[in-house]
């Protein structure tokens, strides 16, 4: 099978994102003082990075419909999925919640809560101004237990079995796995390699990792080899959970970190920090942030 | 010299007349026409579109001297946030997006500054990829401005924005062309896809581009929905709202004709409240702004306001510096790094801007940042001073309104934002 990964997420083809927390116990350690979130509990980063990229997913995709109103473009069926000692499954909060997939539109109409923030922006002459700002939250931070991960994969695999059935023409699943530690439930590299062999007419599934630390070291983001992480059991593993970035991928990824990145690097940030876990997610969900008017030719 | 204006206005399948985001207006009495096409990607594009048509129409740019353009820019701006508020009881993902990106649109334009029996003098200004196109009968080809060739469709155009903070004079450059015009010449102002379809030949179907100009230019009113309709069914055309200004310069009358007008300077009422601005500006000594309402320097020539070379340069220089500290400060406010990006680029300009009054609140900015905003530069030998870092990317999260990139930069908004509410 041609693995082009060319299709674009759209309306007619969405693409499907299932993000994996990792929920465990040690998530509640904040991350080291020299790192992005320095000091904040890592939970309740990555619940913010999370909140905020869906917000971002979703004002991204927000046009103005033929009758003047305005709408969420369903490019995308995301699923979050929490992993902790005593649950793993889906962890969208409020109406939402015990729900796999949702669209990008269910999002935007259903957050748990929309908080009142505000955001500080520069006035022509440099003068600081705060703005007020909605600020919707899907997900609360949790952090409890131990690290069932290969359970977690394995309902991303079923979730993934099920929907490249119904939709065999889109963009494949891709996965997103946000972790700070091992897995405590058998090895993890077996199932996501399950959940990599679910495709559809476009490519494999694609599953990338975010290892996040508290250690104050520099991340190791998309190695083109085992070389390039610590000399780390773990590392290694991970390195083999994680998919090649495709190539039709690889020029928006370089775009993104403003550097180079070898054919053959994989989808995984080691020793990462909160600005890792966005970048990963800014970076998986690419195609769903692509011009509207380019890639909507199906409307 | 008069002049015969056929307006062609067609809409992509997903839009009806009343949501097609692309503008256009004329008046041929003051030699002034324009043709606005709104990003889709934005929200309200077609108010704004519609809005710098109009303020065109009424303050017309003349120049496209980059602090010229501001000025334009800025007042466009101004009025259309005073005219267009955003709605409270908008959702809030509409909202946010308003507020982020505001609304953007290319804007081309046609500004006749001499009108004789036979012949006539015009400015063409343009911003992104809305074009103006003009057949001299006697000459073997067209002229095409600012895009030369179909290829270059393919890129996101340049388009104003309706947010002060995002436009920089720099990068959203207006193109001009002047450009002599005689009786039987004909101008279309046209957005990108019937730009594009001329400068293809139509898609290869006529011989060359002056043909599928001719085509264009004897439909009508009434021709046009069926024209546009059938470029699409033969894939001649992208399916994008399609708007043409076909003007057809004459000597002698016909039933259509009106008198063409020309506009060599802005209303005295424009001039006299550019005066004020200015004068004030100079009484306050804040560079930015006596750059910015100088602007090219006509109006206030006419004014009768005499400023030396060496004033507006060295505002200019000051205005310059602040605009790019301002650029990169906006992109890293919430970086972590914000501290180590913008101390070696203040030192490069730490000398302009240290002592002027209009950046005054861009250093309590910084130094309630922790930059450090004394010059280290004299105090350090020639090898030791820190050079400014590249730009961190090409500004395409402010300047390319196609692609709403997630910039890497802005990783730590939300954290900001956190810690803030504690």
């Amino acid at each position: 099978m041609a693995m082009s990964y060319t299709r674009a997420w759209s309306a007619s083809r969405p693409g499907c994102l299932i993000l994996l927390l990792d929920r465990s116990k040690s998530m509640s350690d904040p991350f080291g003082v020299a790192q992005a979130g320095a000091g904040r509990r890592k939970c309740d980063m990555v619940a913010t990075v999370l909140n905020g990229f869906l917000n971002e997913l979703i004002v991204t995709n927000t046009v103005v419909q033929k009758d003047g109103s305005i709408t969420v473009r369903p490019r995308a069926d995301v699923a979050v999925l929490g992993y902790e000692g005593a649950y793993v499954g889906p962890i969208l909060e409020g109406a939402l919640a015990g729900k796999t997939f949702v669209t990008l539109s269910e999002l935007q109409m259903y957050p748990m809560a929309i908080e009142q923030r505000s955001r500080i922006e520069i006035d022509e002459t440099g003068m600081q101004f705060e703005i007020p700002v909605q600020f919707p939250v899907w997900v609360k931070p949790w952090a409890e237990g131990g690290t069932p991960m290969c359970d977690a994969f394995l309902q991303a695999h079923e979730l993934a079995l099920h929907w490249t059935a119904s939709h065999p023409d889109n963009y494949p699943p891709v996965i997103i796995n946000v972790t700070d530690g091992m897995a405590n439930d058998g090895d993890p590299a077996e199932v996501a390699r399950m959940f990599s062999d679910n495709s559809t007419n476009d490519g494999q599934a694609l599953s990338f990792n975010v290892h996040i630390t508290d250690i104050n070291s520099a991340p190791v983001a998309y190695p083109a080899s085992e070389y390039e992480l610590p000399n780390d059991k773990y590392a290694k593993k991970l390195f083999a959970m994680s998919s090649l970035i495709p190539e039709t991928s690889r020029s928006q990824l370089q775009s993104l970190l403003a550097r180079s990145v070898l054919p053959g690097a994989r989808g995984l940030i080691f020793n990462g920090d909160a600005a890792s876990v966005r970048m990963m997610f800014v970076f998986a969900s690419v195609p769903a942030t692509k011009p509207l008017d380019m890639f909507e030719l199906d409307r | 010299m008069l002049v015969q204006v056929t307006r062609l206005h067609y809409w992509k399948s997903e839009h009806d007349e009343e949501t097609c985001e692309d503008a256009y207006g004329e008046n041929a009495v003051d030699g002034l026409f324009a043709v606005a096409d709104g990003a889709g990607t934005t929200l309200f594009a077609q108010a704004w579109a519609t809005f710098l048509v109009k303020h065109f129409l009424r303050v017309p740019l003349m120049s496209n001297d980059p602090f010229e353009v501001e000025w334009w820019v800025r007042l466009t701006q101004e009025q259309f946030k005073h005219e267009f508020p955003l709605h409270k009881d908008l959702a809030w993902n509409a909202q946010q997006k308003a507020q982020d990106q505001g609304s953007h649109s290319t804007l081309a334009t046609l500004l006749v500054s001499m009108s004789g029996t036979t012949s006539a003098e015009a400015n063409l200004l343009a911003f992104g990829d809305s074009c103006i196109i003009v057949n001299k009968p006697t000459a073997e080809r067209l002229v095409l401005f600012p895009v030369q060739q179909p290829d270059d469709f393919e890129q996101p155009p340049i388009c104003i924005p309706s947010k002060p903070g995002l436009f920089n004079r720099y990068f959203h450059q207006c193109h001009l062309l002047s450009i002599d015009l005689a009786a039987s010449d004909v101008v279309v102002i046209a957005s990108d896809a019937v730009s594009r379809w001329i400068m293809s030949a139509g898609a290869g179907r006529h011989n060359d581009q002056k043909s599928a100009f001719q085509e264009v230019s004897v439909q009508t009113a009434h021709s046009w929905p069926l024209f546009i309709q059938g470029c699409r069914v033969r894939k001649e055309m992208i399916d994008d709202d399609s708007t043409a200004l076909v003007i057809t310069l004459l000597s002698d009358a016909s039933p259509d004709s009106m008198p063409l007008g020309s506009t060599t300077e802005h209303s005295e009422q424009v001039r006299e409240k550019r005066k004020n601005d200015f004068m004030q500006a100079l009484a306050d000594n804040n560079k930015e702004r006596v750059a910015i309402y100088f602007g090219d320097g006509r109006d206030l020539d006419l004014e009768g306001i005499q400023v030396s070379h060496e004033q507006i340069r060295q505002a200019r220089r000051v205005a310059d510096a602040q605009q790019d500290v301002l650029t990169v400060l906006r992109r890293v406010l919430n970086s972590p790094h914000v501290v180590a990006i913008m101390t070696p680029l203040w030192q490069k300009y730490a000398d302009l801007l240290n002592d002027e009054f209009c950046a005054e609140n861009l250093r309590r900015t910084l130094a309630g940042l922790g930059v450090p905003l004394t010059s280290i530069a004299s105090s350090l030998p020639q090898e030791q001073v820190v050079d400014v870092p590249p730009p961190l990317d090409t500004g395409a999260d402010m300047l390319d309104t196609r692609v709403f990139t997630i910039g890497v930069e802005d990783v730590l908004g939300f954290v900001h934002e956190e810690r803030g509410e504690q």
